[in-house]
């Protein structure tokens, strides 16, 4: 009978090991807190529909990065604004060094086509290598190497002095 | 890697690391899973009625899997399909509380949601782009929530609103969501209260990405303001004693996270409350009633996970398209921002 019995136990397993991971990745990627609370629950979502052949994939966790970067993208995509994520922070506000170095961090990435960001983010983030972020990305591998030395270089830019990281060479 | 790729890596770690995600993100994959599901079946019995229509000797039949959802299609149906899913072996599922029905009732469905709903709306506003699920959630083992939910768009000169309701009882009653404890000030309003009856009410004032404390967390975290983002949203929930919950949603947009569409949404908060308060609404009626309210316009195209056969109902039929007035006054006066 159809209906809404209970959830595939190894599904639920899985959702709460990587929906953490699959958050803060999404954080990277949009920015944005509630964007990202919704790119992960969307790809969630894609993933339980699935379940049945999801689970037998050789890595879900691939799998289900696979979709939520090209979540991401195609919402990208689809937005007809370019909405800056971040803010920008109130004068005389004493955030603590992590928190400023978030806001820097995200301000950085947010000047970045969204392929470039999620070249970054897969790579720097998901310590993925050029071959895994091309098939994570359907893209070829010399399009991951160009769009990554192209963004280190556009945040060098955007960063000049202001951080300790990524300061110019 | 060279330094200043080591560099990003660390930020990135050091910035990422330590976010706390929000709770609620399986739940609310699962139940967008579900929806998927749903549409899939929907969009699939939609392409197999036009399939038979036009084949007309055509057999297409999506059986229902076995592993608690709806039958999945991987493609399109083509006009010779004949797809068959075998039942697959499972574990016995862990017993789950039913519901009892009354004697010579069926659960309400979203045809006469709306009829009891509409009679609650503007006059002058027709409403448009109506849709409904059929929330019953059944199985062999009984019944274990009934209820059913409708939206609509309503529109006037300041542009749309999305209205939804809904009316749900469950053998497991949830822990209903009260206001959230304050820990900052913001913009957005909540109130929880009790009425003589017995019944709670949860008033919220806020946007859909809802308000959040300025504080250098939040901001870091890339939260919403003190003032929230997007359409405003208000809402009315009562939980009646009997545990019937009822719930009436406004989106200041037309559609779930869209465009803001006008200031604030178009239904007062009181016109909300009355509605959600009103004593008409039943979990449970008289198979008539469902037939009458779903052969009489305005017609609803809703959702089920059940077989419609289960209660037996007329099909449901597509929503004639209608144009709103768009010179009615709204009710929301100045100054009703949350």
């Amino acid at each position: 009978m159809a209906g809404f019995d209970a959830e595939p136990a190894d599904f639920l397993e899985f959702a709460n090991a990587c929906s953490g991971r699959l958050f803060r990745t999404a954080w990277l990627l949009c920015g944005d807190w509630h964007l990202a609370e919704d790119l992960v629950q969307t790809t969630l979502g894609k993933l339980y529909r699935a379940w049945k052949r999801v689970s037998r994939a050789d890595s879900p966790e691939a799998y289900a990065r696979t979709v939520l970067t090209r979540t991401y993208l195609s919402h990208r995509r689809r937005l007809s604004s370019t909405e800056q994520p971040y803010a920008d922070l109130p004068e005389g506000s004493g955030p603590e060094e992590d928190q400023a170095l978030r806001l820097t961090l995200l301000k950085s990435l947010s000047e970045l086509p969204p392929k470039d960001r999620a070249v970054l983010v897969l790579r720097y983030w998901e310590d993925l290598s050029v071959e895994q972020t091309a098939r994570q990305m359907g893209v070829s591998e010399g399009a991951v190497r160009s769009r990554s030395m192209r963004a280190l270089e556009k945040l060098r830019s955007v960063l000049g002095s202001e951080s300790g990281w990524l300061s110019a060479a | 890697m060279g330094s200043h790729e080591k560099e990003l890596a660390a930020a990135m770690r050091a910035s990422a690391s330590g976010l706390v995600p929000p709770a609620g993100l399986v739940s609310g994959g699962i139940a967008r899973g579900r929806r998927m599901k749903l549409v899939r079946r929907f969009q699939v019995g939609v392409s197999t009625a036009a399939v038979l229509a036009v084949a007309g000797t055509t057999l297409l039949v999506v059986s229902e899997r076995t592993d608690g959802g709806p039958g999945q299609v991987s493609g399109p149906a083509s006009p010779t399909a004949q797809l068959l899913t075998s039942p697959i072996p499972q574990a016995v599922p862990k017993p789950r509380p039913t519901l009892s029905a009354p004697p010579q009732m069926t659960p309400l469905l979203p045809p006469l949601l709306l009829h009891l709903l509409m009679p609650l709306l503007p006059e002058t506003l027709p409403p448009t782009r109506i849709t409904g699920s059929d929330n019953t959630d059944k199985s062999t083992a009984g019944i274990h929530s009934v209820g059913a939910s409708v939206s609509l768009v309503l529109e006037d000169s300041l542009g749309p609103s999305l209205l939804s309701m809904s009316v749900q009882q469950s053998a497991v009653v949830a822990e209903v969501a009260g206001c959230p404890h304050p820990e900052g000030t913001t913009k957005a309003k909540c109130m929880d209260y009790g009425m003589s009856d017995g019944s709670r009410v949860v008033e919220r004032q806020d946007w859909v990405y809802p308000a959040a404390p300025d504080t250098p967390e939040n901001r870091a975290d890339g939260k919403a303001g003190t003032s929230g983002r997007g359409p405003q949203e208000w809402s009315v929930q009562v939980v009646r004693r009997d545990g019937v919950v009822i719930t009436v949603n406004e989106v200041a947009s037309r559609e779930e996270k869209g465009e803001i569409g006008r200031p604030t949404p178009l239904l007062s908060m009181d016109r909300l409350r009355s509605i959600a308060l009103a004593p008409i609404w039943p979990v449970w009626v008289r198979a008539e009633a469902n037939s009458t309210a779903a052969s009489t316009p305005p017609n609803i195209n809703y959702q089920s996970p059940t077989r419609r056969d289960d209660y037996n109902v007329p099909p449901s039929t597509a929503v004639p398209s209608q144009t709103p007035s768009g010179n009615a006054r709204s009710e929301n006066g100045a100054g009703s921002t949350p």
